[in-house]
Protein backbone atom coordinates (compact mmCIF):
# COMPACT_ATOMS: atom_id res chain seq x y z
CA UNK A 1 0.00 0.00 0.00
CA UNK A 2 1.70 3.17 1.26
CA UNK A 3 5.10 1.35 1.85
CA UNK A 4 7.79 4.29 1.94
CA UNK A 5 9.43 3.84 -1.35
CA UNK A 6 11.92 6.17 -1.45
CA UNK A 7 14.54 4.54 -3.69
CA UNK A 8 12.88 4.63 -6.82
CA UNK A 9 14.96 6.58 -8.80
CA UNK A 10 13.45 6.21 -12.57
CA UNK A 11 9.50 7.05 -12.73
CA UNK A 12 8.00 7.61 -16.15
CA UNK A 13 7.36 11.08 -17.85
CA UNK A 14 4.63 13.00 -16.25
CA UNK A 15 2.46 12.77 -19.63
CA UNK A 16 2.71 8.63 -19.62
CA UNK A 17 1.04 9.27 -15.88
CA UNK A 18 -1.58 11.74 -16.85
CA UNK A 19 -2.12 10.21 -20.07
CA UNK A 20 -2.86 6.83 -18.40
CA UNK A 21 -4.54 8.56 -15.97
CA UNK A 22 -7.03 10.30 -18.24
CA UNK A 23 -7.52 6.56 -20.22
CA UNK A 24 -5.29 7.37 -23.31
CA UNK A 25 -3.03 4.07 -23.27
CA UNK A 26 -3.20 0.67 -24.75
CA UNK A 27 -3.80 -2.29 -22.83
CA UNK A 28 -0.11 -3.21 -22.45
CA UNK A 29 1.51 -0.12 -21.70
CA UNK A 30 -1.70 0.74 -19.51
CA UNK A 31 -1.05 -2.34 -17.18
CA UNK A 32 3.12 -1.40 -17.18
CA UNK A 33 2.21 2.46 -16.09
CA UNK A 34 -0.31 0.95 -13.01
CA UNK A 35 1.91 -1.73 -12.05
CA UNK A 36 4.83 1.69 -11.40
CA UNK A 37 1.41 3.55 -9.45
CA UNK A 38 0.98 0.91 -7.41
CA UNK A 39 5.01 0.77 -6.44
CA UNK A 40 5.80 4.78 -6.41
CA UNK A 41 3.46 7.35 -4.44
CA UNK A 42 5.44 10.37 -6.24
CA UNK A 43 3.44 9.12 -9.44
CA UNK A 44 0.42 7.84 -7.72
CA UNK A 45 0.44 11.59 -6.30
CA UNK A 46 0.35 12.80 -9.71
CA UNK A 47 -2.71 10.13 -11.06
CA UNK A 48 -4.67 10.95 -8.52
CA UNK A 49 -4.95 14.56 -9.27
CA UNK A 50 -5.79 13.46 -13.03
CA UNK A 51 -8.27 10.95 -11.80
CA UNK A 52 -10.30 13.31 -9.41
CA UNK A 53 -10.62 15.71 -12.61
CA UNK A 54 -12.00 12.53 -14.20
CA UNK A 55 -14.46 11.84 -11.01
CA UNK A 56 -15.27 15.49 -11.49
CA UNK A 57 -16.10 14.75 -14.79
CA UNK A 58 -18.48 12.00 -14.36
CA UNK A 59 -19.98 13.08 -12.07
CA UNK A 60 -21.04 16.51 -14.15
CA UNK A 61 -22.02 14.22 -17.18
CA UNK A 62 -25.15 14.32 -18.69
CA UNK A 63 -27.33 11.18 -17.75
CA UNK A 64 -28.42 8.97 -20.24
CA UNK A 65 -31.02 6.25 -18.99
CA UNK A 66 -29.88 2.86 -19.13
CA UNK A 67 -32.08 0.17 -20.55
CA UNK A 68 -35.04 -1.27 -18.50
CA UNK A 69 -33.56 -4.27 -17.32
CA UNK A 70 -30.04 -2.73 -17.03
CA UNK A 71 -29.74 -3.45 -12.69
CA UNK A 72 -32.13 -6.57 -12.86
CA UNK A 73 -29.16 -7.61 -15.44
CA UNK A 74 -25.99 -6.47 -13.04
CA UNK A 75 -27.75 -7.95 -10.16
CA UNK A 76 -28.48 -11.39 -11.79
CA UNK A 77 -24.62 -11.63 -12.70
CA UNK A 78 -23.58 -10.03 -9.62
CA UNK A 79 -25.59 -13.09 -7.57
CA UNK A 80 -23.45 -15.38 -10.10
CA UNK A 81 -20.58 -14.48 -8.95
CA UNK A 82 -17.23 -16.25 -11.46
CA UNK A 83 -14.60 -18.87 -9.16
CA UNK A 84 -11.43 -17.08 -9.03
CA UNK A 85 -8.53 -17.71 -11.07
CA UNK A 86 -6.06 -19.44 -8.71
CA UNK A 87 -2.21 -18.42 -9.80
CA UNK A 88 1.46 -19.99 -8.53
CA UNK A 89 2.41 -18.58 -4.89
CA UNK A 90 5.64 -17.27 -6.84
CA UNK A 91 3.59 -14.52 -7.29
CA UNK A 92 2.12 -13.16 -4.22
CA UNK A 93 4.47 -10.63 -4.32
CA UNK A 94 3.49 -9.16 -7.29
CA UNK A 95 0.85 -5.57 -7.63
CA UNK A 96 -2.66 -6.91 -7.81
CA UNK A 97 -3.08 -5.65 -11.34
CA UNK A 98 -0.41 -8.00 -12.59
CA UNK A 99 -1.44 -10.76 -10.49
CA UNK A 100 -4.78 -10.11 -12.09
CA UNK A 101 -3.84 -9.95 -16.13
CA UNK A 102 -1.42 -13.04 -15.01
CA UNK A 103 -4.55 -15.09 -13.69
CA UNK A 104 -6.46 -13.65 -16.99
CA UNK A 105 -3.87 -14.95 -19.58
CA UNK A 106 -4.08 -18.28 -18.25
CA UNK A 107 -0.29 -18.67 -19.58
CA UNK A 108 2.91 -20.17 -17.38
CA UNK A 109 6.37 -19.51 -16.87
CA UNK A 110 8.25 -20.81 -19.62
CA UNK A 111 11.90 -21.36 -19.03
CA UNK A 112 14.18 -19.22 -21.51
CA UNK A 113 17.72 -19.51 -20.70
CA UNK A 114 19.83 -20.64 -17.83
CA UNK A 115 18.13 -18.50 -14.81
CA UNK A 116 15.67 -16.82 -16.79
CA UNK A 117 11.71 -17.63 -17.47
CA UNK A 118 9.40 -15.23 -19.76
CA UNK A 119 5.49 -15.27 -19.24
CA UNK A 120 3.23 -13.77 -22.31
CA UNK A 121 0.97 -11.49 -21.10
CA UNK A 122 0.22 -10.36 -25.06
CA UNK A 123 -2.69 -12.24 -24.55
CA UNK A 124 -4.91 -9.25 -22.32
CA UNK A 125 -5.68 -7.71 -25.54
CA UNK A 126 -5.43 -9.56 -29.32
CA UNK A 127 -4.98 -6.30 -31.11
CA UNK A 128 -2.59 -4.86 -28.98
CA UNK A 129 0.33 -3.13 -31.06
CA UNK A 130 3.31 -3.97 -28.52
CA UNK A 131 4.31 -7.11 -26.84
CA UNK A 132 4.06 -7.47 -23.24
CA UNK A 133 5.85 -10.18 -21.55
CA UNK A 134 7.02 -10.55 -17.65
CA UNK A 135 10.58 -11.79 -17.05
CA UNK A 136 11.53 -13.97 -13.80
CA UNK A 137 15.46 -13.69 -13.21
CA UNK A 138 16.82 -15.51 -10.27
CA UNK A 139 19.25 -13.82 -8.38
CA UNK A 140 23.27 -13.26 -10.84
CA UNK A 141 20.99 -14.85 -13.67
CA UNK A 142 21.73 -12.89 -17.02
CA UNK A 143 19.32 -12.10 -20.07
CA UNK A 144 21.29 -12.87 -23.23
CA UNK A 145 22.42 -9.68 -25.21
CA UNK A 146 19.72 -8.36 -26.99
CA UNK A 147 18.58 -5.62 -28.97
CA UNK A 148 14.69 -3.90 -30.19
CA UNK A 149 13.37 -3.71 -32.67
CA UNK A 150 11.42 -0.62 -31.04
CA UNK A 151 11.47 1.00 -27.83
CA UNK A 152 11.22 -1.04 -24.65
CA UNK A 153 9.82 -0.01 -21.31
CA UNK A 154 10.44 -2.17 -18.03
CA UNK A 155 9.60 -1.58 -14.69
CA UNK A 156 11.05 -3.70 -12.10
CA UNK A 157 8.60 -5.56 -9.76
CA UNK A 158 10.96 -7.00 -7.46
CA UNK A 159 14.69 -7.75 -6.69
CA UNK A 160 17.42 -5.26 -8.89
CA UNK A 161 19.01 -5.79 -12.45
CA UNK A 162 21.70 -3.59 -13.57
CA UNK A 163 22.46 -3.27 -17.25
CA UNK A 164 25.18 -1.16 -19.50
CA UNK A 165 22.77 2.07 -18.52
CA UNK A 166 22.30 1.47 -14.69
CA UNK A 167 21.15 -0.40 -11.61
CA UNK A 168 16.87 -0.40 -11.62
CA UNK A 169 15.31 -1.90 -8.47
CA UNK A 170 11.82 -2.43 -7.69
CA UNK A 171 9.50 0.43 -8.84
CA UNK A 172 11.92 1.85 -11.27
CA UNK A 173 11.29 2.66 -14.71
CA UNK A 174 14.43 1.37 -17.46
CA UNK A 175 13.71 2.95 -20.89
CA UNK A 176 15.91 1.49 -24.32
CA UNK A 177 15.73 2.94 -27.28
CA UNK A 178 15.51 0.83 -30.71
CA UNK A 179 19.58 1.47 -30.98
CA UNK A 180 20.17 0.19 -27.19
CA UNK A 181 21.63 -3.66 -26.91
CA UNK A 182 21.91 -4.79 -23.60
CA UNK A 183 22.23 -7.56 -21.35
CA UNK A 184 20.29 -7.24 -18.06
CA UNK A 185 21.56 -9.31 -15.62
CA UNK A 186 19.45 -9.60 -11.69
CA UNK A 187 21.46 -8.42 -9.24
CA UNK A 188 22.13 -11.12 -6.39
CA UNK A 189 20.12 -11.76 -3.13
CA UNK A 190 15.84 -11.24 -4.40
CA UNK A 191 14.76 -13.34 -7.74
CA UNK A 192 13.81 -10.67 -9.80
CA UNK A 193 10.31 -10.00 -11.64
CA UNK A 194 10.15 -7.14 -14.28
CA UNK A 195 7.41 -6.44 -16.96
CA UNK A 196 9.11 -4.93 -20.02
CA UNK A 197 6.84 -3.25 -23.12
CA UNK A 198 8.18 -3.33 -26.44
CA UNK A 199 6.25 -0.93 -28.47
CA UNK A 200 5.86 -1.96 -32.33
CA UNK A 201 7.66 0.61 -34.54
CA UNK A 202 5.76 3.54 -35.00
CA UNK A 203 2.96 2.50 -32.17
CA UNK A 204 4.09 4.47 -29.04
CA UNK A 205 7.05 5.47 -30.31
CA UNK A 206 6.14 9.47 -29.63
CA UNK A 207 4.99 8.92 -26.15
CA UNK A 208 7.95 6.79 -24.93
CA UNK A 209 10.54 8.83 -27.23
CA UNK A 210 9.75 11.59 -24.87
CA UNK A 211 10.32 9.63 -21.83
CA UNK A 212 13.58 8.74 -23.62
CA UNK A 213 14.40 12.64 -23.70
CA UNK A 214 13.75 13.31 -20.35
CA UNK A 215 15.91 10.51 -18.98
CA UNK A 216 18.63 11.34 -21.16
CA UNK A 217 19.79 14.03 -18.68
CA UNK A 218 20.61 11.40 -16.54
CA UNK A 219 22.27 9.11 -19.21
CA UNK A 220 19.61 7.05 -19.60
CA UNK A 221 17.77 5.50 -22.69
CA UNK A 222 20.63 7.03 -24.79
CA UNK B 1 -28.90 24.58 0.24
CA UNK B 2 -25.52 26.17 1.49
CA UNK B 3 -22.23 25.77 -0.65
CA UNK B 4 -21.28 22.16 1.16
CA UNK B 5 -24.56 20.66 -0.85
CA UNK B 6 -21.63 19.57 -3.71
CA UNK B 7 -19.66 17.71 -0.70
CA UNK B 8 -22.66 15.93 0.67
CA UNK B 9 -23.89 14.73 -2.31
CA UNK B 10 -19.94 13.74 -2.81
CA UNK B 11 -20.19 12.03 0.58
CA UNK B 12 -23.72 10.43 -0.05
CA UNK B 13 -22.13 8.32 -3.06
CA UNK B 14 -19.09 7.82 -0.97
CA UNK B 15 -21.31 6.19 1.93
CA UNK B 16 -23.47 4.10 -0.26
CA UNK B 17 -20.29 2.79 -1.68
CA UNK B 18 -18.93 1.67 1.87
CA UNK B 19 -22.12 0.41 2.62
CA UNK B 20 -22.00 -1.73 -0.18
CA UNK B 21 -18.51 -3.04 0.69
CA UNK B 22 -19.14 -3.29 3.96
CA UNK B 23 -21.88 -5.34 4.18
CA UNK B 24 -22.95 -6.15 1.12
CA UNK B 25 -25.89 -3.30 0.82
CA UNK B 26 -28.39 -4.35 -2.14
CA UNK B 27 -30.00 -1.63 -1.57
CA UNK B 28 -27.29 0.92 -1.69
CA UNK B 29 -25.64 -1.00 -4.61
CA UNK B 30 -29.36 0.04 -6.54
CA UNK B 31 -29.10 3.95 -5.48
CA UNK B 32 -25.37 4.19 -6.57
CA UNK B 33 -26.18 3.00 -9.28
CA UNK B 34 -29.45 5.11 -10.55
CA UNK B 35 -26.97 7.66 -10.11
CA UNK B 36 -23.72 6.33 -11.58
CA UNK B 37 -24.49 3.80 -14.69
CA UNK B 38 -26.67 6.73 -16.85
CA UNK B 39 -23.31 8.58 -16.12
CA UNK B 40 -20.71 6.58 -17.09
CA UNK B 41 -23.30 5.44 -20.20
CA UNK B 42 -22.67 8.52 -20.90
CA UNK B 43 -18.98 9.03 -20.79
CA UNK B 44 -18.33 5.78 -22.47
CA UNK B 45 -21.12 7.22 -25.48
CA UNK B 46 -19.24 10.51 -25.63
CA UNK B 47 -15.87 8.27 -26.38
CA UNK B 48 -17.39 6.75 -29.85
CA UNK B 49 -19.17 3.44 -28.00
CA UNK B 50 -22.49 3.66 -29.82
CA UNK B 51 -25.99 3.40 -27.57
CA UNK B 52 -26.25 -0.38 -26.22
CA UNK B 53 -22.40 -0.75 -26.43
CA UNK B 54 -22.43 1.96 -24.01
CA UNK B 55 -25.01 0.48 -21.76
CA UNK B 56 -23.41 -3.07 -21.55
CA UNK B 57 -19.95 -1.59 -20.79
CA UNK B 58 -21.90 0.74 -18.18
CA UNK B 59 -23.43 -1.97 -16.81
CA UNK B 60 -19.94 -4.17 -17.10
CA UNK B 61 -18.29 -0.93 -15.02
CA UNK B 62 -21.49 -1.63 -12.25
CA UNK B 63 -20.63 -5.35 -11.82
CA UNK B 64 -16.99 -4.45 -11.01
CA UNK B 65 -17.89 -1.80 -8.55
CA UNK B 66 -19.80 -4.81 -6.88
CA UNK B 67 -17.00 -7.32 -7.41
CA UNK B 68 -14.19 -4.82 -6.34
CA UNK B 69 -15.99 -2.99 -3.61
CA UNK B 70 -13.60 -4.58 -1.02
CA UNK B 71 -10.44 -2.57 -2.29
CA UNK B 72 -12.08 0.68 -2.35
CA UNK B 73 -11.09 2.86 0.55
CA UNK B 74 -12.45 6.10 1.13
CA UNK B 75 -9.34 8.20 2.54
CA UNK B 76 -7.64 7.67 -1.24
CA UNK B 77 -10.52 8.47 -3.28
CA UNK B 78 -14.23 9.68 -3.51
CA UNK B 79 -17.48 7.05 -5.21
CA UNK B 80 -17.01 9.04 -8.20
CA UNK B 81 -13.05 9.31 -8.78
CA UNK B 82 -13.14 5.46 -8.22
CA UNK B 83 -15.95 4.77 -10.13
CA UNK B 84 -14.43 6.66 -12.96
CA UNK B 85 -11.05 4.34 -12.77
CA UNK B 86 -13.10 1.71 -13.56
CA UNK B 87 -14.61 2.99 -16.43
CA UNK B 88 -11.27 4.66 -17.77
CA UNK B 89 -10.34 0.79 -17.47
CA UNK B 90 -12.87 -0.36 -19.35
CA UNK B 91 -12.15 2.58 -21.96
CA UNK B 92 -8.94 1.89 -22.87
CA UNK B 93 -10.34 -1.31 -23.62
CA UNK B 94 -12.49 0.71 -25.66
CA UNK B 95 -10.09 2.40 -27.67
CA UNK B 96 -8.76 -0.27 -29.31
CA UNK B 97 -11.49 -1.06 -30.78
CA UNK B 98 -13.14 1.90 -32.21
CA UNK B 99 -11.62 5.00 -34.03
CA UNK B 100 -10.98 7.94 -32.35
CA UNK B 101 -14.22 10.04 -32.00
CA UNK B 102 -14.71 13.16 -33.08
CA UNK B 103 -14.72 16.43 -30.61
CA UNK B 104 -18.45 17.79 -30.50
CA UNK B 105 -17.60 21.35 -30.58
CA UNK B 106 -21.19 22.19 -29.26
CA UNK B 107 -20.67 19.71 -26.20
CA UNK B 108 -22.42 21.29 -23.58
CA UNK B 109 -19.75 20.54 -20.82
CA UNK B 110 -17.15 22.54 -22.43
CA UNK B 111 -19.69 24.90 -23.54
CA UNK B 112 -18.71 28.53 -21.49
CA UNK B 113 -21.81 30.32 -23.27
CA UNK B 114 -24.26 27.70 -23.42
CA UNK B 115 -27.15 27.36 -20.51
CA UNK B 116 -27.82 24.54 -19.40
CA UNK B 117 -31.51 23.12 -20.29
CA UNK B 118 -33.65 23.27 -17.06
CA UNK B 119 -34.12 19.37 -16.78
CA UNK B 120 -30.21 19.18 -16.87
CA UNK B 121 -30.14 21.87 -13.76
CA UNK B 122 -32.80 19.83 -12.35
CA UNK B 123 -31.04 16.50 -12.45
CA UNK B 124 -27.31 17.79 -12.15
CA UNK B 125 -27.49 18.82 -8.42
CA UNK B 126 -25.46 21.12 -6.46
CA UNK B 127 -21.97 19.81 -6.55
CA UNK B 128 -22.58 19.40 -10.78
CA UNK B 129 -23.78 22.94 -10.79
CA UNK B 130 -20.30 24.35 -9.41
CA UNK B 131 -18.45 22.01 -11.51
CA UNK B 132 -19.77 23.44 -14.38
CA UNK B 133 -19.06 26.90 -13.35
CA UNK B 134 -15.99 26.34 -12.51
CA UNK B 135 -15.39 24.99 -16.31
CA UNK B 136 -16.95 28.26 -17.62
CA UNK B 137 -14.39 30.18 -15.96
CA UNK B 138 -11.57 28.13 -17.14
CA UNK B 139 -9.68 29.96 -19.93
CA UNK B 140 -10.47 28.44 -23.62
CA UNK B 141 -7.50 26.80 -23.80
CA UNK B 142 -7.73 24.66 -20.66
CA UNK B 143 -11.38 23.58 -21.31
CA UNK B 144 -10.08 22.65 -24.43
CA UNK B 145 -7.28 20.47 -23.15
CA UNK B 146 -9.62 18.98 -20.81
CA UNK B 147 -11.95 17.56 -23.66
CA UNK B 148 -9.50 16.50 -25.84
CA UNK B 149 -7.65 14.78 -23.16
CA UNK B 150 -10.55 12.90 -21.54
CA UNK B 151 -12.86 13.05 -23.81
CA UNK B 152 -11.10 12.20 -27.27
CA UNK B 153 -8.68 9.50 -25.91
CA UNK B 154 -5.84 11.68 -27.21
CA UNK B 155 -2.20 11.54 -26.01
CA UNK B 156 -0.76 14.90 -24.91
CA UNK B 157 1.72 14.57 -27.49
CA UNK B 158 -0.50 14.45 -29.71
CA UNK B 159 -2.29 17.43 -28.77
CA UNK B 160 0.81 19.37 -28.28
CA UNK B 161 1.95 18.29 -32.09
CA UNK B 162 -1.86 19.14 -33.58
CA UNK B 163 -1.80 22.18 -31.42
CA UNK B 164 1.83 23.66 -31.96
CA UNK B 165 2.61 23.73 -28.35
CA UNK B 166 5.09 22.34 -26.19
CA UNK B 167 4.67 19.34 -24.24
CA UNK B 168 5.91 21.07 -21.10
CA UNK B 169 3.31 23.87 -22.02
CA UNK B 170 -0.08 20.92 -22.80
CA UNK B 171 1.00 19.69 -19.08
CA UNK B 172 1.00 22.72 -17.17
CA UNK B 173 -1.99 23.60 -18.04
CA UNK B 174 -3.90 20.47 -17.86
CA UNK B 175 -2.43 20.76 -14.06
CA UNK B 176 -3.55 24.12 -13.79
CA UNK B 177 -7.10 23.34 -15.36
CA UNK B 178 -7.23 20.19 -12.94
CA UNK B 179 -6.27 22.04 -9.89
CA UNK B 180 -9.16 25.31 -10.47
CA UNK B 181 -11.43 22.54 -10.75
CA UNK B 182 -10.56 21.12 -7.88
CA UNK B 183 -10.62 24.06 -5.77
CA UNK B 184 -13.89 25.10 -6.81
CA UNK B 185 -14.99 21.70 -5.99
CA UNK B 186 -13.15 20.98 -2.77
CA UNK B 187 -11.22 23.78 -1.79
CA UNK B 188 -13.43 26.12 0.13
CA UNK B 189 -14.21 26.41 3.27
Amino acid sequence: MSSPMSAIASHPNEALVLAYAAGALEPRLALVVSAHLALCSHCRALCHEAEETGGMLIDAMVPVAMSDDALMQVMARIEGKPAATAIPAEFDQLPPMVRDAIAASGKKMRARKRGVAALDLNGIDAKGEGRLTLYRIMPGAAVPHHGHKGSEITLVLTGAFADETGIYRAGDVAVGAPSIHHRPRAEPGEVCFALAYTDAPLAFSGLLGAVQRVLRPFGIGG
Amino acid sequence: MGGSAGGDGREAMTGLLIRVRDHGDREAFGNLFRFFAPRVKSYLARLGASAPEADELAQDVMVTVWQKAASFDERQAAASTWIFTIARNRRIDLIRRQRKPELDANDPLFQPEAEPSPDAVAIAGAREARLREAMKALPQEQRQLLQEAFFAGRSHRDIARDSNIPLGTVKSRLRLAFQRLKSALDGEV
